[in-house]
């Protein structure tokens, strides 16, 4: 039963997160729930029951209700730590496979009163722990370890506290929207090899510094901010890009077919591997996949595009 | 608790507060009562600190196992016999000993914490008085603010904010405590065997008195009892409280009879006499005199009285207990049985030819028992006799000694004496022991009497009239009856009494004021509160119309107040205030909420500039640039360290105008 409590796709009132990513926890929200440790304090207060009925000992009533008394306190003020608070969350950077994805997560509160120790996780996710004035914001980033590539959804959210006594676990499930990519984890030790249109890597035209310098040119979007020629932009007031040589024919093409593995999933770890190299590199490349071809281009964000084409690759569209 | 958290390791200044409050109770436990189980527990938490302090504080299970066992053994050492309460908290506390020697985890704490609860109420068993409960409820707060520390994510040990919140948690608590105390029935005796009361100390009369034990006794402070009387409380010369009554000597020291306790026959009350209706309250002491006024003639239940009108408690009195009483101010005209004739002529040694001359003397021509006595008194009375607490000793004749040699001596040897003389002259006479006197206390009325108000007088038989009350004490110190006796000035003085007569010094005044009205909130703690009883609950409940209710409609009563206090509850944690934000946060909110309109909202953590970047895209020309006016100002009020009172109310023309 308690696990069919904290999980998000069966309950019904989870909390869902308006458009502009934000969404605030209401009293209906917030289910409570003594803890073991609740349920032992309940069987001491029956034990100072019995224990002043038994002698007759009015002292030991006082303490027996007032302890009541203060269960029943400890319940309000845990479930009254949840109440109007305001989550807002937004997509994660992207991560490769294998790491951990953090979701950026702000805590206000939209009634008085400080926070603490509250506890946020996404669902099966290691936990965050945080607490705050009702003046301030908080931001806190969620933990998300990712194990395949694809998509990673921050579809469940649970939010709960048990300050100040842990006698009680109040908490509210929220269905948060945001979504991170997740790039397949890079797979080195495989070197492209030569053939296709131009492209094949040659071990001697790597590398930037001592190179030969073949000649300039007006600076591309996406070009490596390494590559720029300082002298020649200072002199012509426009950026130049150096150019090496040979560097104009050499256009590495990726290709699907080419990589030397069978499995979907290993072609893909392969090509991300290559795709990083050349990125750092800073030639042009292009990758060749079912459905996708992007290229030739260089510089982060070509990059970018082609390690989401990757990731995203054979996956519905979200 | 989830595994996780339960397994956390707990902070230094955790364990060192809960190892000082378990060694606090259990140090309480062994003061009331020592035990050897409770030195084995306390053995047990002072191995942890020792540990504590080489640091090393994990112990190894070979040492569980060891004090384990000496805390068993000290159990059977100690007996299972005295009852199966005492043995439960026994072995609570080598349990509780044991469990402070393996504290790990915030688990552990948990346990901890509610064993020390367990250990406090057992505590209330034995005192209820106001100091043990204001400590104790202070331990209770400390308490649950170390397990706010345990759910709290701040790492040091901020111990204003930690016990804020735990006595937060107590007030709130308040009302609900405080509808159950009254409403929750009371029952009248134990579900089962009781076997934890345990005597407090002896104190006060006992059941022989030789010279020195009263005036020892009269050293004391302590109030002894206290009566509230019904009507006006008697006078000051009325103020007899009857002890133990006193026949055989053996010369210096007077003991007690044991004879048949009295049945009931005719008290023998002479009519028309002042009848006095009144309660005593009666502190422990350990013994089972109640104290009554003189004379007491009716037995009331739980009580016997004897023949020579004293009166004992069934149990002795190891509680504060409270009696109803009826005395009579009036002579009880009772028969001399022959055993009382024989007894009250008895005489011990040391009886000298000097002492048979003065009682000749007081003979010589008396006309009846009366005058022998008059004249004794008048002896005492015209002789240089003196009353002092600290009397030069007397040799072997104490009697012979103190009449004609020391002449100074306190209540008991003029009560010995006295009786002695009567005892020569051939009239039954016999020594009473108790308390004379006892100061009103003006604010709740009632009558103190403490044990520097204990007394002896005697008591002769005259024949026609019975037995006399003859304080031979007022013959020589009639202040001593009128005015009450101040110890502390006899004490200083060493030699002759003072006697303070009411006023005193400003200071003495303001002590004694301070006094009394400590005594009244005693009295008013003990009343209302530790002997709220079925009866005192059925008197509250009358007073609010509420009387004739059965117990289920009290019950309904009691939830329908749970209820209610819930419900209160939740609305003033619904209700709480909304956070107000600043004005400046609330212009900027307005012009948020005019692009939220229009479909453009805010996301959390956008700032104002990019916030603005993204929605001037959707915004027509004039717009776009007050948008960008207003994010700007916005952004440097703010974050800025610049800002001028006009750029406030240029921002608020700008919010305005912004029609989106």
């Amino acid at each position: 039963m308690i696990t069919r409590l904290t999980d998000c796709r069966r309950m019904p009132r989870a909390v869902s997160f308006s458009e502009n990513h934000t969404a605030r926890v209401g009293s209906r929200s917030i289910y409570i729930l003594p803890t073991g440790a609740g349920l032992v304090y309940g069987l001491l207060l029956v034990a100072l029951l019995i224990t002043a009925i038994n002698y007759g000992n009015n002292l030991v009533f006082v303490l027996t209700f007032l302890l009541g008394g203060v269960g029943i306190a400890a319940m309000f003020r845990t479930w009254q730590n949840l109440r109007g608070l305001e989550i807002g969350m937004r997509p994660p950077k992207p991560v490769f496979a294998g790491e951990t994805s953090r979701f950026p997560v702000i805590l206000r509160a939209a009634s008085r009163g400080p926070r603490d120790a509250i506890e946020m996780r996404l669902r099966d996710q290691p936990a965050v722990m945080a607490d705050f004035d009702d003046r301030a914001h908080r931001s806190l980033n969620l933990p998300a370890v990712t194990r395949r590539r694809g998509y990673i959804e921050a579809d469940c959210l649970i939010v709960s506290s048990r300050y100040p006594l842990g006698l009680f676990n109040a908490w509210t499930l929220m269905a948060a929207q945001a979504r991170g990519l997740v790039y397949p984890a890079p797979l080195r030790g495989h070197n492209p090899v030569a053939g296709g249109s131009g492209d094949g890597f040659d071990a001697g035209s790597r590398g930037r510094d001592g190179e030969d310098f073949d000649s300039l040119r007006p600076y591309r979007r996406g070009d490596s901010l390494q590559r720029i020629s300082w002298k020649a932009t200072a002199r012509a007031r426009q950026i130049h890009t150096k150019q090496f040589g040979g560097e104009q024919a050499r256009v590495h093409w990726f290709n699907w077919d080419e990589v030397p593995a069978t499995d979907p999933e290993i072609r893909l770890r392969i090509l991300t591997a290559w795709v990083l190299d050349a990125a750092a590199r800073g030639s042009d490349w292009g990758i060749r996949i079912p459905g996708v071809a992007l290229g030739p281009a260089t510089g982060p964000r070509h990059r970018d595009r082609c390690l989401t084409a990757l990731a995203c690759h054979g996956l519905p569209l979200p | 608790m989830t595994a996780l958290l339960g397994s956390r390791p707990l902070q230094p200044f955790q364990l060192r507060t809960i190892t000082l409050i378990t060694v606090a109770l259990l140090a309480a436990h062994s003061w009331v009562e020592f035990t050897l189980v409770g030195l084995a527990a306390l053995l047990t938490v002072a191995w942890r600190l020792i540990r504590d302090g080489l640091g090393r504080p994990a112990a190894g299970r070979w040492e569980l196992w060891l004090f384990g066992l000496l805390g068993v053994a000290m159990l059977a050492l100690d007996g299972f016999g005295s009852g199966f309460s005492r043995t439960a908290v026994h072995a609570l506390s080598v349990f509780a000993g044991l469990k402070v020697l393996e504290m790990r985890s915030v688990r552990d704490l948990y346990a901890m914490v509610f064993v020390d609860c367990f250990l406090l109420a057992t505590l209330f068993l034995v005192s209820q008085s106001i100091g043990m409960a204001t400590a104790l409820i202070a331990a209770l707060v400390l308490l649950m603010a170390l397990l706010v520390s345990a759910n709290s994510t701040r790492k040091t040990a901020d111990w204003r904010s930690l016990t804020g919140t735990a006595a937060a948690l107590f007030i709130q608590a308040l009302p609900l405590a405080v509808l159950f105390f009254v409403l929750f029935p009371r029952l009248g005796g134990p579900l089962w065997g009781l076997g934890l009361n345990k005597g407090a100390g002896i104190t006060g009369l006992s059941d022989s008195m030789a010279p020195g034990n009263i005036s020892q006794l009269v050293q004391s402070e302590e109030i002894a009892f206290r009566a509230e009387f019904d009507g006006l409380p008697p006078g000051p010369q009325d103020r007899y409280w009857r002890g133990p009554v006193l026949w055989q000597t053996d010369g210096r020291r007077w003991s007690r009879l044991e004879r048949k306790s009295r049945a009931d026959r005719d008290p023998g009350v002479l009519p028309g006499g002042e009848i006095v209706e009144y309660r005593i309250i009666q502190e422990p002491n350990g013994q089972r005199w109640i104290l009554a006024l003189d004379t007491a003639f009716i037995q009331p239940s739980g009580a016997t009285l004897t023949e020579d009108f004293e009166l004992l408690a069934r149990r002795k009195i190891d509680a504060r207990r409270t009696f109803a009483l009826r005395s009579t101010l009036a002579a009880i005209n009772a028969r001399l049985e022959p055993w009382q004739r024989e007894a009250g002529l008895q005489l011990g040694g040391g009886i000298t030819p000097r002492m048979r001359a003065l009682v000749a003397r007081f003979q010589e021509d008396a006309a009846d028992g009366q005058a022998v006595v008059n004249r004794a008194l008048a002896h005492f009375r015209n002789q240089p006799f003196a009353y002092s607490l600290s009397p030069p000793l007397l040799g072997k004749n104490t009697v012979d000694a103190f009449l004609f040699d020391t002449r100074t001596g306190f209540c008991e040897h003029y009560a010995g004496a006295f009786v002695t003389l009567m005892r020569l002259a051939g009239l039954p006479a016999r020594v009473v022991t108790g308390y004379q006197g006892g100061e009103i206390n003006p604010i709740n009325g009632q009558l103190l009497v403490r044990q520097s108000d204990a007394h002896a007088w005697t008591e002769v038989w005259i024949d026609e009239e019975g037995w006399v009350r003859v304080d031979p004490t007022a013959a020589v110190a009639p202040e001593r009856i009128d005015y009450g006796l101040d110890v502390r000035g006899a004490i200083s003085a060493g030699g002759l009494a003072l006697f303070q007569v009411g006023q005193g010094s400003g200071w003495q005044q303001f002590l004694r004021q301070a006094r009394w009205a400590w005594d009244a909130v005693e009295m008013a703690w003990y009343r209302d509160i530790v002997n709220y009883t079925a009866a005192r609950q059925q008197r509250l409940l009358e007073r609010l119309g509420l009387a004739h209710l059965g117990y289920l409609t009290r019950s309904l009563l009691a939830v329908a107040g749970l209820t209610a206090i819930l419900a209160i509850t939740a609305l003033l944690v619904l209700f709480r205030r909304r956070v107000h934000p600043d004005a400046l946060k609330r212009l900027y909110d307005r012009y948020c909420r005019k692009l939220a309109r229009r479909g453009l909202a805010r996301h959390a953590w956008e700032g104002p500039m990019a916030y603005s970047a993204r929605v001037n895209a959707d915004l027509p020309p004039p717009q776009a640039a007050l948008s960008l006016n207003i994010s700007a100002l916005f952004a440097r009020l703010r974050y800025g360290r610049t800002a001028g009172n006009g750029d406030m109310k240029r921002l608020r023309r700008l919010v305005r105008a912004f029609r989106p």
